[in-house]
């Protein structure tokens, strides 16, 4: 899965940023095999692995033949897609080719070869779709919500045009979403249209492809020896006609490719650009689903853990059993794994259940920290002597009343402590939700960065953000724990 | 304080042929014995001899087997079965003190004393803390009213303990070694206070091994050794004048 990656890329791209020179992008003179970076995962027709295990994809057939001609051999990266341009630009690998739309925005940080794929963009939606026939009369409705994948020209499109839109690292997501009817149309490039949709008979196509843009290699700035062979082993193909050949074998072959010869569509629109009162804007709206999204989950997680820890404690031993088989499980699988099982894999278990990106994920986050939590108020529990409780019952308390003022007031001032720092930690594990197309904080920061490429500026911004939440949050617990921590005085 | 009943006019306790088992061993055996109203009786005995478990059985918090328990005219029924209304009168009517205090750590020593009054008695708040205010005088800790439990001396935190029990104004005490765990200086604290209240009238039923306080205040002594009742009179007569030869051989051990 694509941003767990991106979370590790963010990590080791802020260490190595000031380390050296790009490795990757000086390997070419030596003869040695150079990398492309490419995203295998939903990686149809591009690139990705085939029903025999192998990879395949049109991409694929065009750098074996482009090996060919530069006399250099090429060997693929896995790589997050979104994250192709900052890869590129650190030298993980020395081109990126996966489907990379030529936008404004990458051309100032990347060079791009000529393009060797003109595509366009097709709106798809379910086969009984009856409200729109094509792009324009979908933009028409309101209410209506679209998908694609992030960090695509698609993307860029609809957030010009403003419509409620969700994004995913994958087509298969995006496109498994509009079947369950969580969204209503999904807009992506043609190739990957073709490949995931076309055959899929709750889906339909809707109006014709449009926006045609370029799909070209990228490399860094600083290697234009490999831009150079690029260029002339891609002549040397659309000359031959090799390339339409590659094209047509894939089915991607249409009258707009002609202008592949003439190098492309020329286009000169200019980059976006975005004022930090939007960025903030938009961050400060991803800070609240933030917000809103600990408070909910944790509330769950205790709704669930208190009596789960009551069971654990002073229940029947197969209950026990229960709560400790509940415990184990949604400590022992990771968060993310839980996320994607309640979003996705529910419906499949349940048809017609649609829980939207919030609830998922609070149900999500809360089972997990349930489990934490449910332990925490069960060692405070155990923590309490039992003569506690016979000093309550030797007053004529019943048990209900001994645990209410007696046991459970003890047991809270040990669970206080370690709850704040479960408190703090589930505010930063939210960022998961994003995973679930779910706009919060770090989603945020992800589509503001990738969308202009501004990673450092935007990622600082977030993380202040971040920390101007949390900070507080633990000078609260704390203030908190000190005066649960003072006696009553009745 | 309301303790009119006159010494040994009415059984407040009373125990017959009762059996308590714990897993396969029977840690009482047939006991039979009886407190008379204002009575104070000493249970002595060998450590494992059934001294606690018997003063557990007569609040609820031990089950019995079998036999027949009375406590404060209402019958308490062997495993557990006793109606938690029944139960509650008794342990109103008798407060337990334990050897280790048991006080409420997250409550303030005057808390303490009015938690009884309002969560089981449903007192008002001010009410509780006037009963709270004067009992804590009256065990000679009105300066501690405020503080947290742990600050206190062994011996203060039992005076407190004795005042949290009071608040529920029983009848009798049941009181499980209650100075074993404190040095001589403060021991003498808590059996002068003791002693008091005995003869303001309360019915006390002490495990002990305190025997120099048993003998000086104690209206009757009873032996237990093995679940079974070896002695039971007068402290002169048990003390003194015993014609067993396990009461002879306890009471050396004990005394040294």
């Amino acid at each position: 899965m694509r941003s767990p990656n991106l979370y590790a890329f963010l990590v080791l791209a802020w260490m190595i940023a000031f380390a050296g020179q790009p490795a990757g992008a000086q390997e070419t003179a030596s003869g040695k095999p150079i990398l492309f970076g490419s995203d295998i995962e939903g990686g149809g027709p591009y690139l990705f692995i085939g029903p025999d295990g192998k990879p395949l994809g049109f991409e694929l057939d065009i750098v074996r033949a482009l090996e060919k001609r530069m006399e250099i051999p090429v060997r693929h990266l896995q790589y997050d897609f979104a994250s192709l341009v900052p890869g590129l630009l650190k030298g993980d690998f020395a081109m990126a080719m996966n489907g990379l739309e030529v936008t404004p925005e990458r051309k100032e940080k990347v060079r791009f070869t000529r393009p060797y794929y003109i595509y366009r963009q097709q709106l798809a939606a379910r086969a009984g779709e009856k409200r729109f026939e094509d792009l324009d009369s979908a933009m028409g409705i309101s209410g209506l919500r679209f998908a694609t994948m992030e960090a695509t020209a698609a993307e860029r499109f609809l957030r010009q045009k403003g419509v409620d839109l969700a994004t995913y690292p994958s087509p298969t997501e995006a496109y498994a979403e509009l079947a369950l009817g969580r969204i209503d149309a999904v807009l992506l490039d043609l190739p990957m249209a073709v490949f995931y949709a076309k055959k899929n008979p709750q889906l339909r196509f809707c109006g014709p492809p449009v926006e045609p843009g370029e799909y070209a290699i990228a490399v860094a700035p600083s290697n234009p020896e490999l831009l150079e062979k690029l260029n002339s082993a891609l002549i040397g193909m659309i000359d031959s006609g090799e390339l339409r050949q590659i094209l047509e074998k894939w089915d991607l072959w249409d009258e707009v490719q002609v202008s592949l010869a003439g190098g492309g569509l020329h286009d000169h629109s200019q980059s976006q650009k975005w004022s930090v009162f939007t960025i903030l804007q938009m961050l400060m709206g991803g800070a609240l689903i933030t917000i809103a999204l600990t408070v909910c989950s944790f509330a769950f997680a205790i709704l669930i853990g208190f009596p789960l820890a009551l069971l654990r404690v002073y229940g029947p031993s197969p209950l026990r059993l229960l709560v400790i088989i509940h415990v184990e499980f949604f400590r022992g699988i990771p968060v993310y794994l839980l996320l994607l099982l309640v979003y996705f894999g529910l419906p499949e278990l349940l048809p017609g259940l649609s829980l939207n990106p919030f609830v998922a994920s609070v149900i999500g986050l809360g089972l997990n920290y349930s489990a934490y939590e449910s332990e925490i108020y069960r060692s405070a529990l155990q923590t309490v002597p039992a003569g506690q409780w016979e000093a309550a019952l030797s007053l004529g308390m019943d048990r209900i009343t001994a645990f209410r003022r007696i046991i459970a007031p003890q047991a809270m001032r040990v669970a206080l402590p370690p709850m704040t720092g479960d408190l703090v930690a589930l505010f930063k594990d939210t960022s998961i939700a994003g995973a679930i197309s779910l706009v919060e904080l770090n989603k945020q920061y992800q589509i503001l960065a990738k969308s202009s490429l501004q990673f450092l500026e935007i990622g600082l911004m977030t993380a202040l953000i971040y920390l101007v939440l949390s900070v507080p949050l633990g000078w609260l617990s704390r203030h908190l724990e000190k005066s649960m921590g003072k006696d009553e005085n009745n | 304080m309301d303790l009119k009943t006159s010494k040994g006019s009415r059984k407040a306790i009373e125990l017959r042929e009762v059996w308590c088992r714990r897993g396969q061993r029977s840690v009482i055996q047939g006991v039979n014995v009886s407190v008379g109203g204002g009575e104070t009786v000493a249970l002595i005995g060998p450590s494992g001899g059934g001294k606690s478990t018997l003063l557990r059985c007569l609040n609820g918090l031990t089950e019995f087997a079998s036999g027949e328990i009375s406590v404060c005219g209402r019958r308490l029924l062997p495993n557990g079965k006793t109606p938690f209304a029944d139960l509650r009168y008794v342990r109103t009517s008798l407060g337990m003190i334990f050897q280790d205090y048991r006080l409420f750590p997250h409550k303030s020593v005057l808390a303490n004393v009015m938690e009884g009054p309002i969560s089981v008695q449903g007192k008002t708040h001010d009410e509780a803390r006037a009963l709270a205010e004067g009992l804590i005088r009256r065990v000679g800790l009105a300066d501690f009213a405020g503080q947290s439990p742990g600050s206190l001396s062994g011996g203060q935190q039992q005076r407190v303990a004795i005042a949290r029990a009071l608040a529920m104004k029983p009848t009798g005490l049941l009181c499980d070694e209650i100075t074993a765990a404190l040095d001589p200086q403060l021991k003498s604290e808590v059996l002068g206070l003791l002693a008091q209240l005995r003869e303001e009238g309360l019915t006390i039923l002490m495990v002990t091994h305190e025997i120099g306080f048993a003998r000086k205040s104690a209206d009757r002594i009873v032996l237990l050794d093995g679940g079974k009742i070896i002695e039971d009179g007068p402290p002169e007569k048990v003390l003194d004048h015993s014609e067993s030869e396990r009461t002879r051989e306890f009471l050396q051990q004990v005394i040294g």
